[in-house]
């Protein structure tokens, strides 16, 4: 098992930049996952530590080791790819088998091998099956089994999960975070599916146009993002922004609604912190949906008044969108009895310590 | 619901519908059967008309002994009836045989090489470079270039003193004047250059499409699993191109084995018989020694030979590797 | 991908030049030689010319009009009538493969449970008993004499193909399995060498006075040619969406009104590289024009051969410019279909 350390790496593809001076270290044995919507980078990423891409700058390292001039078969990284890539024109077994044999390794020991792998990922009954005829989720099931056969340092998967059946993705996710502690493997996990990042890895490198924005665990990039982008990617509803500025009054802070009314105090560590901060007129604040609280009386005097507009009933939870202020709309999770018309009058509970502010021109959080 | 429970008004419905498909018109023309018979009827009926007289009349023919010079017109042929007489007379026949051969022999060298070459060549078009569109458009030229000119364009090349020897000679350095033509061998040779010349850039642009439309993932992941090109080329590459090379090869094995222009204009089936394909064999019976009824003959056992091969070879050709390929 | 290393790319192009400078020279010898003047034409006096040193037209002069005792026989016609010929029969043969092949395409793409995997032994077992069948009435119609008329021919084809219907039902009984096919036979017709059905169609062609006319050749030219625009065809036909007839007809079109009025539209690009690569295989056809022509309607290159094949003197300039007249169509035309080369030449068994 090997780090794998990247050091302002950059790429570009004639005029344009795919990844920028990209500076990273996933460590040694850890689940970890880059995140980010489509055309981020993180492919090009992905390719550049597999060897496929060469980057226009930049090193990567595998340990201690600078990786950009060894080529892609000799780097011992497994590489999933989002559409398998499986051989359809052999069995699984000769599927499983091909590192090994390629390896010039004898057929006794591919077969014990194969046997293992096949026993590990239940393939077992289809291995003399074509694996043009498999199903996707066997498909999957192969293409793993292929690039674990040679007991890669890195393993490395591009969307191995989003062509796959909701019910096989929520199962197959259980299992390769099982075989990932199992064995203590590095893993590299390129997705644009925040659910799977947040629920298998132990650190997340959101990129956005080329760009690492945070990386952190999945608890820092949920509960601390850095930035708009990152607050807003993550979380499904996203979170609620409001557009506001600080106002200081008889010594307390508050930040102001910029299209209405809605005030919310602010404690004395974040006053003091707006308050010097010299942007303080844009700012935006930001809530989860799942953070907030509907009340039908106004209990407390911070709790900010809003109108329902619409429910939105999930089952397991209803999303309430509200209308606070003349424009600002904003949505709050209710438990699924929630049952209250449009139109009706509520009070939204913040709890502070949820509670995000933003810079609006710079975008990063004020701290 | 079962289908069968018993409402009256619709069983009624059912019965009348039912009484409607067994009284359909002798000739519907709205019945889309009609219509998908008018279709392919014209191609179906010209077909029959284009072969069954003439098979027949092969088959009347060659169990005689007429020909053209022996008196009367065909039709009088049976006058010579000679049952299977031209039959034992092809099978014994050395020069069928050999012309047989011979073909088979040119076919299976010259398609062999075109597969090589063709493959060969593919792989130096598959990365782009400049001035890759145009090198194509030229590689592209011999295929489309009329084969009795082809003939005759190679019938200039290998001239004594045409430019073949013109740039031997440049090579080593002292005249070389073989007569290319001339010689059992050489012009055996000369002929294979030329149908290779021809259909090599056929056999490159079925190579070509087929590499190109691998997908670039799996050569990847053998990458990545560290292949190196040699091991991507025989163990991807290759039985995933298999469908597309055995439909190029039987393709052309077909249209190779019925070479006859070039051939022609190059030689004219000689020196002597060194270069007679089965056609120009036909040719040469029918129409310079003009014995009709033995040519027939010949003619049907070669069609009984090719139906057998046919039905083996166009078998790839057919679903379900047409949608593979 | 990764950047080759520059002695690749080097390797590479080098080989590149010298493959295709191979596969051009043949082509461009025929080229330089039809501008060059006669004292160029070959090594006799001791030097080779690589290229024409005087360029000149003499060459296409000669062998577009006609010359008195000059260059090849006494009487040399001129290639011009050879070169109408060609056109008019390339473009009747064209025209005619294209009507009747693109019906059957359709039929075939549209209609068709026609699998096409006949057993060769059902295959020559109903051609046998067709013949077993219909070989006596042919002595018959000979005997009588009248098979050497049209109506004879004509008759027995009709008795012909209602022989074939009935063996057909007849196999149907005791063979489950496909008894004929379309496709098939369509497929196979091209693989029979032209050479071995040659005699009795030229016995055919005189009974109907066809031999040296231009609908003559135009007829076999179809006939030789549709296999081509039926596999052609059906495969530009498969790529067009079966629900577009639904739609028409569910709109009101009849049957015929939807395959003129939205299917044909559709596939109007495929019609054209078609009728062009049709017109290559024509245009590019010897021997059936060697057989069936004589004095009036030889093809180039009937006429080419004559010259090749003429007595007099090595005319390598007139014989290569006519070459060169020969090929520019059917270049330029396959340059600007080179798309569908492939698709055309596998019978659409390969799409790209």
């Amino acid at each position: 098992m090997a780090s794998v350390r990247l050091e302002n790496l950059r790429k570009e593809f004639g005029s344009v930049v795919a990844v920028k001076e990209l500076t990273l270290h996933f460590p040694d044995g850890k689940f970890a996952a880059i995140l980010g919507p489509s055309g981020c980078g993180k492919t090009t990423t992905m390719n550049m530590i597999a060897g496929l891409e060469t980057p226009t700058r930049g090193s990567i390292y595998f340990d201690d080791r600078r990786m950009n001039d060894v080529p892609p078969g000799k780097r011992d990284v497994g590489f999933v790819f989002q559409n398998y890539a499986i051989f359809t024109h052999m069995t699984v077994a000769e599927n499983i088998g091909f590192g090994l044999k390629i390896r010039g390794v004898d057929e006794a020991t591919i077969r014990r091998e194969v046997g293992k792998i096949a026993e590990l990922l239940e393939l077992t009954d289809m291995l003399h099956v074509n694996a043009g005829r498999l199903s996707v989720n066997d498909m999957q099931k192969v293409a793993l089994g292929r690039s674990m056969i040679v007991k890669p340092r890195i393993f490395l998967l591009d969307e191995p999960f989003s062509n796959l059946d909701a019910a096989f993705r929520a199962y197959m996710r259980g299992e390769l975070k099982r075989i990932q502690r199992e064995i203590g493997q590095t893993m590299i996990y390129v997705t644009h599916d925040q659910v799977e990042a947040m629920s298998m890895a132990d650190h997340i490198a959101v990129m956005d146009f080329g760009v690492l924005q945070q990386f952190g665990t999945p608890d820092e990039i949920y509960n601390q993002p850095v930035n708009l982008f990152v607050a807003n990617f993550i979380g499904s509803p996203n979170m609620n922004f409001i557009p506001c500025y600080f106002r200081s009054e008889d010594g307390r802070g508050y930040l102001v609604q910029k299209h209405g009314s809605a005030r919310i105090l602010l404690d004395d560590r974040r006053r003091q912190l707006l308050e010097r901060h010299p942007g303080n007129q844009d700012l935006i604040w930001g809530a989860r949906p799942e953070h907030l609280t509907l009340h039908a009386e106004p209990s407390r005097p911070e709790y900010l008044q809003a109108t329902v507009r619409f429910l939105e009933p999930l089952g397991s939870k209803t999303v309430v969108h509200l209308e606070l202020g003349d424009q600002d709309t904003i949505k709050v999770i209710a438990h699924p009895s929630y049952r209250e018309k449009a139109g009706t009058t509520q009070w939204i509970e913040i709890n502070p310590k949820y509670l995000h502010v933003f810079d609006a021109k710079t975008g990063f959080v004020v701290r | 619901m079962d289908r069968n429970v018993a409402i009256p008004a619709l069983q009624e419905e059912r019965a009348k519908s039912a009484a409607r498909l067994q009284r359909r018109k002798f000739l519907d023309m709205s019945d889309v059967r009609f219509f998908s018979a008018s279709l392919t009827a014209p191609a179906q009926y010209i077909l029959l008309f284009i072969i069954m007289f003439p098979l027949l009349a092969e088959v009347y023919i060659s169990l005689t002994s007429w020909t053209p010079t022996r008196g009367g017109d065909w039709t009088q042929a049976y006058r010579f009836w000679d049952w299977g007489n031209n039959y034992v007379e092809v099978f014994r026949d050395l020069a069928f045989w050999q012309a047989l051969g011979r073909t088979f022999l040119i076919a299976g060298v010259a398609v062999a090489l075109e597969f090589l070459l063709g493959l060969g060549i593919a792989f130096l078009f598959l990365e782009e470079f400049p001035g890759k569109r145009m090198f194509y458009t030229l590689m592209l030229v011999p295929m489309m270039i009329v084969p009795a000119v082809a003939g005759y364009v190679f019938w200039l090349f290998f001239q004594s003193n045409g430019p073949l020897n013109a740039i031997v000679s440049l090579l080593i350095g002292q005249p070389f004047t073989l007569i290319w033509l001339a010689n059992d061998v050489t012009v055996m040779i000369a002929v294979i250059v030329a149908e290779v010349w021809e259909w090599t850039p056929l056999m490159f642009l079925i190579m070509l499409s087929g590499l190109v439309g691998l997908p670039e993932d799996q050569m990847r992941a053998a990458t990545m699993l560290g292949a190196t090109s040699w091991q991507k080329f025989r163990y991807l590459m290759l039985p995933m191109l298999k469908p597309i090379i055995i439909i190029a090869l039987v393709i052309r094995g077909m249209e190779a084995a019925k070479i006859f222009d070039m051939v022609y204009l190059m030689t004219q089936g000689g020196p002597a018989q060194a270069t007679e394909t089965i056609s120009i064999y036909m040719y040469k019976i029918a129409f310079q020694q003009v014995r009709w009824s033995y040519a027939a003959a010949a003619a049907m056992t070669i069609l009984v030979i090719m139906t057998i091969l046919a039905s083996y070879a166009l078998r790839p050709l057919q679903t379900p590797q047409r949608e593979a390929a | 991908m990764n950047q080759r290393p520059t002695w690749q790319i080097v390797l590479r192009y080098v080989l590149v030049l010298i493959v295709v400078g191979l596969f051009t020279f043949p082509t461009y010898w025929m080229v330089s030689m039809a501008f060059k003047p006669k004292i160029e034409w070959s090594t006799a006096h001791g030097t080779i010319y690589w290229t024409p040193q005087d360029p000149t037209l003499e060459n296409f002069e000669t062998v577009l009009t006609e010359y008195r005792g000059k260059f090849f026989r006494a009487n040399q016609s001129s290639a011009l009538p050879s070169i109408r010929s060609s056109i008019i029969v390339s473009i009747g043969g064209t025209l005619f493969a294209l009507l009747i092949g693109t019906l059957a395409a359709y039929g075939l793409s549209r209609f068709s449970v026609d699998t096409g995997d006949l057993p060769w032994y059902i295959a020559l077992g109903r051609l046998a008993l067709l013949i077993l069948v219909l070989l006596p009435f042919m002595v018959l119609w000979a005997w009588l004499g009248i098979i050497r008329y049209w109506y004879g021919i004509l008759s027995f084809t009709l008795l012909g193909i209602g022989a074939d219907h009935l063996i057909g039902r007849l196999l149907a009984l005791y063979y489950r399995g496909p008894t004929d096919s379309l496709a098939f036979s369509i497929l196979q017709l091209r693989m029979f060498p032209p050479m071995a059905i040659v005699i009795p169609v030229m016995i055919m062609w005189s009974a109907f006075k066809l031999i040296d006319t231009w609908y003559g050749l135009v007829a076999v030219y179809g006939v030789v040619t549709f296999p081509f625009v039926v596999w052609l065809m059906k495969s530009f036909f498969d790529e067009i969406p079966r629900e577009l007839d639904e739609a028409a007809i569910v709109d009101g079109a009849s049957n015929w009104g939807a395959f003129f009025k939205v299917v044909l539209p559709l596939a109007k690009g495929g019609l054209a590289s078609t009728a062009l690569f049709v017109f290559i295989l024509n245009w590019s056809d010897f021997l059936v024009a060697l057989l069936l022509t004589t004095r009036d309607w030889p093809t180039i290159p009937v006429f080419l051969n004559s010259l090749v094949s003429s007595e007099i003197g090595a005319q390598h300039g007139p014989k290569a410019a006519l070459g060169l007249l020969a090929v520019i169509p059917p270049v330029v035309f396959g340059i600007l279909i080179q798309r569908y080369l492939v698709r055309g030449l596998t019978f659409g068994a390969i799409k790209r």
